[in-house]
């Protein structure tokens, strides 16, 4: 339980939220270690620091004193409850501002106050916001000149039919006004008309026109959101509006329409001169503008503002008239490297690709939203149990995972999925999707391309960013992390056993890490470099461990593009090898596809540079990344290793066959030796013997094991093979 | 010190956070960029005795449009109301009215002040000071105003501020 209120703690501290609990005698005192944002923001607000972890939260923010007024009401009640605040800006002393939302919960009770920074998303928010106002103002202009081009047209109508008694010469003068104009009696009786006029109510000739009258036709229309369009006509006043009218075809258009009544010396109307424009166009817009606000303009999926609204309607429907809902999270596995690489626009369309696939595997009934960048989402409440949430769940792995072709390459694309319902997981709708959240992480550390249905191991497994940067650098000075190895066998027979070692990160609360936990924060931060030194040194220190008990072994190390780029490997290895005497030879470099995406020529002389010094290079979860097999060739490789995805779908599906059986074929070819990863069953080892596979590593054979164990068995093994 | 909280409102693009800007920085921005939410400003009126000086706590508030409503408990605590329109923007006095029965019904007959922005451009108004007739803001507290070229933006807010402080 404390291990779960850690994680929930650096899980809310990851997400730039400060937490506070307002105490019985009206302080706030923080739940856990505040942002450095929301501490450097108070100390800018508020110089008195806080004593005793008191923070005058009223005093330094008056929005906030503001809002506690509404927040007592929800503290107050008997049941649990929120409050958003809505958004509101702040600023730090070096003018940087942030933009924040706080909410007020009512936890069982405890009366919560967090703070959330929202500077990051502000960007895209402001964005359709600024574009949806700034189409309005374009639209109000076009409006204006509209209006104004009506009223001086209609003075000059005025004056004509005041000063004239026939309409004449005003037929032609008017044919090609850009306006449609009619002039027609009391009764409606046509008078005088223009070509705009036909044009807008698609007629084909004066008889059309005059079936009905068109004056009449107006004021029906008009009178829907203009009552009082009769009692000004009829008493002789001027009117103008816009609203919706229909043409001669059916089709629905915006109108605006200004009418001037012409009156006799007795006040009596003997004309009506009707100015008329088609702004359907505009009217089109503002309603895209509602539509833009509502979707993502990449998919034309609702995106994620739509997405908050659908679900919590959803959700205090539910709660009203009960039932339960389903949320799928969909989050795409390896997307950034993809954005990375192949740029935004080829990565648009993946995303495209992805809500195409998503919607043809879901029932038209079910919400299916884009929330940004690689993330989906997915509501139904159309489900009898939990059965049926999985099968969709399954429906949505399998329609997502399948090639996508670009210009030069096919790409494979997968997706995680993490599943969550209310109101078992959560019942106010932050809280059904942090547990859908931590469900998709769940499955990415499972091994993405799968889904898992939310339950309480989720939480644990899902170690926040923050608490893993922060741990690191202890870490590596309180000697937390530890090497396993995992044999890789060779059925034939060989003069070297091989391992590949494995990091672990025995954290100290968290318990024992696995490199997904821990590997991609590290890289971001930079401190792989630190960890990637680490790991070279202590595999020579376990490969001197075996060659002082006369075992002649070879171990892999996964070594990160970051190390290519911001380190000299060559030298750390040399540093390393000398340190334990160690030869060359018993060392190998497992280096992902990635690493030679950035810049190709460097690594691979960096690779030539390592590989001249008798270390071997091993090409790691080949096949996952750009399948483009044409610069195979060109990587100074030793051996390739085959993603555990492939073969975990052997030897049934037909697409893994194929390409495991050509991986191998071109390896070979190239004099490359291939290592299968994952084997975990009979099927799958006796396949790829068949397919003259070198070596195999999986559960098949062995976990991974700490390096006594691992020499308790390669001595074990020795014996066999002496005996 | 006084300590005494103003809010701006009125429709979208008027040029609230604009005038806010010119008041308190001396700073003008041609660039739109539209507010979200609420951005709080101060600044001090100094007054011949220390007393009389007050911070105003200026309430820049999200301008009405379709997506958005003023929140009334935004307007809680407002000692008075800078509404603004643009001159050059009939549609901007469309929302006024349910503005100004929004501020009544929830803070009563607090002080407004009704700025007309945009002065720089009165060759293309679309409406004139009698088109505000019917809001029932009184002549002495209406002010045609310029962020641009700071035209009344100090007067209006002092006048806001001398209504206040009766």
């Amino acid at each position: 339980m404390n291990n779960e209120i850690v994680v929930l703690k650096t899980i809310l501290q990851q997400m730039g939220v400060a937490g506070f609990r307002l105490k019985d005698d009206g302080f706030f005192v923080p739940l856990f270690d505040l942002p450095e944002w929301f501490s450097q923001l108070y100390k800018n607000k508020f110089t008195v620091y806080p004593e005793n972890d008191h923070y005058f939260l009223g005093v330094a923010f008056p929005f906030i004193e503001n809002f506690l007024f509404d927040a007592e009401q929800v503290w107050s009640k008997v049941e649990s409850d929120s409050l958003y605040s809505g958004l509101w800006t702040e600023e730090l002393q070096d003018g940087t501002e942030l933009y924040l939302e706080a909410e007020a919960i009512n936890a069982n009770g405890q009366a919560v106050l967090l703070f959330t920074n929202e500077t990051t998303h502000f960007d895209v928010r402001h964005k359709v916001f600024q574009a949806a106002r700034d189409l309005a103002l374009k639209n109000e202009q076009l409006e204006n000149t509209v209006q104004k081009h009506q009223r001086q047209l209609q003075q000059q109508l005025e004056g004509y039919c005041t000063q004239s008694t026939s309409f004449g010469e005003l037929t032609k003068d008017i044919e090609k006004e850009s306006s449609a104009v009619l002039i027609c009696r009391q009764d409606g009786g046509v008078e005088v008309y223009n070509k705009a006029l036909i044009d807008i109510y698609s007629l084909t000739n004066k008889f059309e026109m005059q079936k009905e009258s068109l004056l009449e036709k107006w004021v029906k229309e008009a009178e829907r959101i203009y009552p009082e369009i009769h009692r000004v006509l009829e008493v002789g006043e001027h009117w103008e509006g816009e609203f919706e009218s229909t043409d001669n075809l059916n089709n629905k258009k915006w109108i605006r329409l200004m009418i001037a009544p012409i009156v006799d010396d007795q006040r009596n109307v003997v004309h009506y001169i009707c100015i008329a424009n088609d702004i359907s166009e505009s009217r089109i817009s503002l309603s895209e503008l509602e539509r833009i606000t509502q979707v993502d303009a990449n998919t034309k999926l609702p995106n994620r503002r739509s997405f908050w609204t659908f679900l919590s309607d959803q959700i205090e429907q539910k709660r009203l008239v009960g039932g339960q809902l389903g949320l799928f999270y969909v989050d795409l596995d390896h997307f950034k490297q993809i954005n990375d690489n192949l740029g935004p626009e080829q990565a648009d369309f993946l995303l495209n690709t992805v809500a195409t696939r998503l919607k043809r595997n879901l029932k038209k009934k079910d919400f299916v939203a884009h929330l940004g960048a690689d993330e989906f989402a997915v509501i139904t409440t159309d489900y009898r149990d939990n059965d049926c949430l999985k099968k969709i769940a399954e429906r949505i792995v399998s329609g997502i995972y399948r090639e996508v072709s670009f210009n030069e390459m096919t790409l494979n694309v997968s997706a995680s999925v993490g599943i969550a319902i209310y109101p078992q997981h959560g019942n106010s709708a932050r809280q059904v999707v942090k547990s859908a959240d931590f469900a998709m992480y769940h499955a990415k550390e499972m091994g993405r391309n799968q889904y898992q249905l939310f339950g309480p191991n989720n939480i644990t497994e899902s170690i926040p960013k923050l608490h893993i940067e922060q741990g690191i650098r202890k870490a590596i000075k309180n000697q937390e992390f530890e090497l396993v190895f995992q044999p890789q066998i060779c059925i034939g027979e060989k003069d070297i056993y091989r391992a590949e070692a494995l990091i672990r990160w025995n954290h100290p609360t968290l318990g024992t890490l696995k490199p997904n936990n821990f590997i991609p924060v590290a890289e971001e931060s930079g401190l792989i470099i630190e960890i990637g030194r680490w790991v070279i040194d202590e595999a020579c220190s376990a490969l001197m461990l075996f060659s002082n008990n006369n075992l002649k072994v070879k171990i892999g190390i996964n070594v990160s593009p970051k190390q290519f780029k911001f380190s000299n490997i060559a030298n750390d290895i040399v540093e390393a090898l000398s340190k334990y005497s160690v030869n060359p030879s018993q060392l190998e470099l497992e280096v992902t596809e990635s690493a030679f995406m950035e810049d190709m020529d460097d690594v691979i002389k960096q690779l030539q540079d390592v590989r001249k010094l008798g270390v071997s290079i091993s090409l790691d979860d080949f096949g996952t990344g750009y399948s483009s097999l044409s610069y195979l060739k060109n990587l100074p490789a030793d051996l390739l290793k085959i993603d555990r995805s492939f073969i975990s779908e052997l030897p049934d599906n037909k697409q893994s066959k194929t390409i495991v059986d050509s991986l191998i074929n071109l390896a070979h070819e190239l004099s490359i030796e291939v290592i299968a990863e994952g084997v975990e069953n009979e099927q799958q080892l006796q396949y790829l013997k068949d397919l003259g596979c070198d070596y195999f590593q999986g559960y098949l054979f062995h976990y991974p094991l700490h390096s006594e164990r691992l020499l308790e068995l390669y001595q074990n093994l020795t014996k066999i093979d002496a005996s | 010190m006084l300590n005494k909280k103003i809010c701006m409102v009125g429709a979208f693009a008027v040029g609230k956070t604009s005038l806010v800007k010119q008041f308190v920085e001396g700073i003008f921005d041609e660039k739109y960029h539209t507010t979200i939410g609420v951005k709080i400003d101060k600044k001090v009126i100094e007054k011949d005795s220390k007393s009389d000086t007050v911070q105003l706590m200026i309430w820049d508030i999200e301008g009405v449009d379709v997506f958005t409503n003023l929140k009334p408990t935004y307007l809680r605590g407002s000692s008075g109301i800078i509404l603004v329109v643009d001159g050059t923007r009939r549609k901007t006095l469309e929302p006024t009215e349910e503005i100004i029965s929004i501020i009544k019904e929830h803070l009563g007959n607090i002080p407004i002040v009704l700025l007309i922005n945009k002065s720089d451009l009165e060759t293309s108004w679309q409406f004139q000071i009698e088109d505000t007739l019917t809001l029932g803001i009184a002549d002495s507290n209406i002010f045609k105003t310029s962020a641009k070229n700071d035209n009344n933006v100090e007067s209006a807010f002092e006048r806001l501020v001398e209504l206040i402080s009766k």
